[in-house]
């Protein structure tokens, strides 16, 4: 199939962009979105010119690095699915695509599609962890963990830190994110003894990086590739306003 | 060059604990006064950075992702081997030492494996209490599930994505020592060369991947957690940006790289679809619990599985190997996948075969198959576009991980002083096939539990001067650096980074894949040798220095690769016996099992650069099995 | 991760996004229960006329008013709820708009309610409804002479005023789409409320999302049919 792809080009952080057409064609279904931009870009650098720089790396849907707005929707059209992992046989001959990098204020854009998600590591930093160094551990089976828990822990622990709820919510917020890791935590016993320092800190840090406000327009859920349920947001503005109340 | 592998003696279940008591300690107030270089941050690299950070010492910690969270370790599918024995099934520290030197066609060192085996039990304990959520029975206690290679349940597992509940739980770590000042992260950034000074690794040069500044690293000892080097053969399961440069760089700078023809073919990938792939997919081998592998018995058959009657299907793994079935380990696995694809039985006349869950689903239910392998079989059919509790899956194995690396002794201390190599860039412990759900285990060992009393001895015993970035070896180290990237950027070819890493990649496919002759290997140096000059002639490095420029950075690592190919196809064609996941097709037994030769090849082969001119030399050391019996592998 | 943060729980509240959110939903649960509240009262003007020729909504305004001080407690606590929350609503508004400095050339919904995108438009709406309202029925601004309307006995005519207003048809489809937006409004805010404060847990989920809408279409039915009701004629006949 042939298609149009119409992609944000910047210089830089500093730099001013725009947006430029590009043709793609003789694109095979079976390719995965990336390939399709790996063929257009081997086509510019044989040419000589600089390829579209976008962020990538394991390519099967778990590294959290491919970020990329695909035609109004990050991670384009197909619901639980990373760029990467997005197959050509989406999309129609003829197609036009628009592309363009994740926009928020707190993930200024380093290249073209290529934008710097560090909040995100910051928002960690501030207390999405347990404080445990190595080697102060029990056994492993010496605290039994309801199934259920350890299951819905898992389910916000897969977050892969992509960005696309951010990308996705009108505000640019970050709340699915750093709920995500405050709830994986508070629902295991491990978790526990920091469960309201560590959320007071992390929401704090998540406003200091400039993230807007969760006005619970849920679109966050729906752009999640590993759709990571909008119950940790409910569940971080409970222990938030608890650890307010607190004084924690 | 003397390999001194520095293991401890005495019996072997006391050996580490000798070894740790008679090590070197460094006073807690000292700790502080020493800054340790952690390049990577896989499981590895970020256990490693975070530990030394806990007990003291400045750690700068450096990756070329955006950040230490995407590290290729989270990719890892399976799960994580620990002699726990909790399901009671007869494991213990020994048999796990044991499966792993066994799996790993003997050649290994025993002393490092029973030590891998021994701290898997803190291994699990340290995960669990950093809360990661690993499968759990009803009860609220641990689940495992048996893995490939192995006759017990000793798996550990988080779904499907136990890679990635590991590093995180590891980066959340490093994200602690992070916040408490005692680790400075460094992302985007890729080192590009390592400095010595008399003879002691003190430093780095990297470069900033966002806008191209050259920058050097001073400090009293770098460690390597920079993974396997699978992308040389183009497709693999690794990551895009995962290379051999850092490695490489420290071979070239007198490391000595051992092994490196132990290269590991993964029996379940999706298979290759058009000459676009960028990449291939693993699916976890855990589906091999469930799933039969099989193809027609027919030659040249086209008919679609669900055609193909019961008795016209060659499950060829239950058929040659009764006791472990699809269980046998990877390199069998993969070979035979490659036999009946030769004999033009791969399915629709393709290099595949059917990984068919037919039976699982009717024994158990679709239902039970989805808890199961849910993500696995969504993921596949995500690509593929086929469903797998319809059809049977189709794979083909694909370069998958890397047993051999640079040379560590005892210590993960390479024959540099102060250059320590962990997790699978280093060649210790998988001797030249690694058993599933062993690489992670391995990555967090050598973090977790053995680099911080090691490296403390190092820092303790070495009584090197403070070294700053203004020593004459930094200026010469980043010269040669700018030098290199001058080259590539200066060079006005024509054909595409991409281009030359595709047809290393067929080379060493077609020559140093799953089985290799000594007549193909002898043509691959010579097909690597000219295809390196041409690329230095031809290739085309779009872009500046100073600046984000993907191009440059792929040129840089396929330069590498290009070099590197050729030592692989050398230590390839000097072991002259096939063992593990190195096949040379002279050296098979009559059922076409790998035939080892103990006497000739009992060794670790540990290649030393001596030039770009010149032929690399090969070293041995010895490998010693005083607790396994050497015998030929038999999984039947 | 620091062992406490330091400030007052209040300040801490208000200054943070969660906090800010939390101060709008206790403050939107207010007004929920004032809306509510108000048209249950407001609709006795569909009684019939009692034996004694005084209409149940005059009794009740004249209760209403006969508590005085309390009336008036209420109505202040009631205008620093909402000048609270709209205070919030804009000071959060500006936060979210500098947090995505630069759009999108195209920009998809996938899954969140129209009601939710619009939410400070239609409260500004219904800030400027609210403003026009009390100059209309509690200050008599707007229509003086149905304002000024009492009864022989003293009280005040609010059914007259009530009917005369709404015999307007400007006022009347005035009235009717405000209380839509209000209506639409509380669709998104009734669940949004559970949400920030947290109740909006996976097994109640359900349940919440129900009741959002259903609050919303009582608030419509009910505080449309008032004016729709007077304004077709079907009652207030006999008012001249």
């Amino acid at each position: 199939m042939n298609l149009t792809l119409k992609v944000w080009r910047q210089d830089g952080a500093s730099g001013s962009g725009q947006f430029v057409t590009y043709p793609a064609n003789d694109v095979s279904e079976h390719m995965s979105f990336l390939e399709m931009l790996d063929v257009v870009n081997e086509k510019l650098e044989a040419e000589g010119q600089d390829p579209i720089a976008f962020d990538h790396d394991c390519r099967e849907g778990i590294c959290g690095a491919c970020s990329m707005q695909i035609n109004g929707v990050p991670h384009g059209p197909e619901r639980g699915t990373t760029t990467c992992q997005l197959h050509m046989r989406t999309f129609k001959d003829g197609d036009s695509i628009t592309i363009e990098p994740w926009r928020a204020a707190s993930f200024p854009v380093v290249k073209d599609l290529v934008v710097d998600r560090s909040a995100f590591d910051r928002i960690i930093e501030a207390g999405g962890y347990v404080s445990v160094s190595t080697g102060a551990t029990q056994d492993a089976n010496a605290t039994p963990i309801n199934k259920a828990d350890a299951d819905e822990a898992f389910d916000y622990a897969t977050c892969i830190g992509c960005g696309a709820c951010v990308a996705a919510c009108k505000n640019a917020s970050a709340s699915l994110f750093t709920s995500a890791k405050l709830s994986h935590l508070a629902l295991l016993p491990q978790g526990q003894a920091e469960r309201y320092e560590r959320t007071a800190a992390m929401v704090a840090q998540m406003d200091l990086e400039g993230f807007g406000a969760c006005t619970n327009t849920y679109e966050c859920e729906a752009a999640c590739p590993k759709e990571i349920s909008v119950n940790a947001i409910a569940r971080m503005n409970r222990d938030y306003l608890k650890a307010t109340l607190l004084g924690r | 060059m003397k390999l001194d592998s520095r293991e401890p003696t005495g019996p072997i279940e006391e050996r580490w604990d000798k070894h740790r008591f008679d090590m070197k300690l460094v006073n807690p107030a000292n700790k502080r006064k020493f800054d340790v270089i952690v390049v990577g941050s896989g499981l590895a690299g970020a256990s490693a950075a975070a530990t030394l950070a806990e007990l003291g010492y400045n750690v700068r910690c450096f990756c070329y992702q955006d950040s230490p969270r995407r590290a290729h370790s989270i990719a890892a599918q399976g799960g994580i081997n620990s002699a726990k024995n909790y399901p009671n099934d007869g494991d213990s520290v020994f048999r796990l030492f044991y499966d792993t030197v066994k799996g790993g066609d003997y050649r290994s060192r025993e002393s490092n494996v029973y030590r891998l085996s021994q701290v898997s039990l803190n291994i699990i304990d340290q995960a669990v209490g950093q809360g990661v959520p690993f499968a759990r029975e009803y009860g609220g206690l641990l689940a495992n599930r048996s893995f490939g290679g192995a006759q017990v349940s000793r798996t550990f597992y988080a779904r499907g994505q136990t890679g990635q509940q590991l590093l995180l739980g590891a980066y959340q770590a490093l994200a602690r020592q992070i916040d408490a000042g005692k680790v400075k992260m460094y992302t985007r950034t890729e080192m590009l060369d390592v400095v010595l000074v008399d003879g002691h690794a003190r430093g780095i040069i990297t470069r900033n991947l966002v806008d191209g500044t050259i920058e050097r690293h001073a400090g009293d000892a770098v460690l390597l957690a920079t993974g396997g080097y699978s992308n040389v053969f183009y497709l693999s399961t690794n990551a895009m940006g995962c290379n051999v440069t850092a490695a490489y760089r420290a071979y070239k700078k007198g490391a000595a790289f051992a092994n490196p023809c132990y290269t590991q073919i993964h029996p379940t990938c999706i298979p290759v679809k058009g000459s676009y792939q960028s990449k291939l997919t693993l699916m976890s081998e855990s589906l091999r619990n469930d799933g039969r592998v099989w193809v027609p018995k027919k030659a040249g058959d086209m008919r679609p599985a669900n055609q193909i009657p019961e008795d016209e299907r060659d499950y060829y793994l239950e058929r040659k190997y009764p006791s472990f079935g699809n269980l046998v380990p990877r390199d069998v696995a993969s070979r035979n996948a490659k036999y009946v694809c030769d004999e033009n039985r791969g399915v629709q006349g393709g290099q595949q075969v059917y990984l068919d869950f037919r039976d699982a689903i009717n024994r158990v239910g679709a239902e039970a198959v989805k808890a199961k392998y849910g993500n696995l079989f969504h993921m596949y059919q995500k690509i593929t576009a086929e469903n797998p509790y319809e059809v049977p899956m189709r794979i083909f194995p694909a370069p998958h991980y890397t047993m051999g690396g640079l040379w560590v002794d005892y210590n993960l201390m390479s024959n540099i002083p102060g250059l320590h190599v962990l997790g699978e860039a280093n060649f210790s412990d998988h001797g030249s096939n690694r058993l599933g759900a062993s690489a992670l285990m391995q990555g967090l060992a050598d973090g977790y539990f053995v680099i911080p009393y090691t490296l403390g001895h190092y820092l303790a015993t070495a009584k090197q001067p403070k070294v700053n970035t203004d020593h004459p070896e930094f200026g010469a180290a980043e010269e040669a650096v700018r030098g290199r990237i001058g080259k590539l950027l200066s060079n006005n070819g024509s054909e595409t980074v991409d281009s030359f890493h595709r047809r290393l990649g067929r080379i060493m496919w077609n020559h140093c894949g799953m089985s290799r002759t000594a007549e193909g290997l002898t043509s691959a140096i010579e097909e690597i040798k000219e295809l390196r000059e041409e690329f230095w002639n031809n290739v085309s490095v779009t872009g500046s220095e100073g600046s984000f420029n993907s191009v440059l950075e792929r040129a840089g690592r396929v330069a590498d690769f290009l070099e590197f190919g050729e030592l692989m196809c050398r230590d390839a064609l000097t072991r002259n016996e096939s063992c593990g996941g190195h096949f040379r097709e002279e050296f098979q037994t009559e059922e076409g099992e790998a035939k080892r030769d103990d006497e000739s090849y009992a060794h670790v082969a540990a290649w030393e650069y001596t030039g770009d001119d010149s032929e690399p030399v090969r070293h041995t050391e010895a490998l010693d099995f005083e607790y396994v019996k050497l015998t030929q592998r038999s999984y039947k | 991760m620091s062992s406490a943060t330091p400030g007052n729980p209040i300040a801490r509240l208000f200054g943070s996004t969660i906090g800010l959110k939390v101060v709008m939903a206790v403050t939107g649960v207010i007004w929920v229960g004032f809306v509510l509240g108000h048209m249950v009262g407001n609709l006795q003007i569909f009684l019939p006329m009692p034996e004694d020729g005084v209409h149940a909504i005059n009794k009740y305004a004249a209760m209403l008013k006969s508590t005085g001080g309390v009336l008036w407690a209420v109505r202040l606590g009631l205008l620093a709820a909402f000048a609270t929350h709209v205070w919030a609503a804009i000071t959060l508004s500006g936060r979210n708009k500098a947090a995505r400095p630069v759009g999108y050339d195209r920009y998809d919904n996938i899954q969140s309610k129209p009601s939710s995108n619009y939410m400070l438009i239609s409260g500004l709406v219904i800030l400027g409804f609210l403003l026009f309202h009390i100059a209309h029925f509690t200050m008599g601004v707007v229509q003086p002479d149905a304002y000024s309307r009492h009864l022989p006995n003293g009280m005040h005519d609010v059914y007259t005023m009530f009917v005369l207003g709404f015999r307007n048809p400007v006022f009347a489809v005035l009235y009717m789409v405000s209380n839509v937006l209000v209506g639409l409004h509380l669709h998104h805010a009734v669940s949004s409320m559970f949400q920030t404060l947290g109740l909006r847990t996976p097994g109640y989920r359900g349940l919440i999302d129900k009741i959002s809408p259903a609050v919303a279409a009582v608030v419509i039915v009910g505080n449309v049919l008032m004016p729709l009701a007077v304004l077709v004629g079907v009652i207030g006949r006999s008012v001249s």
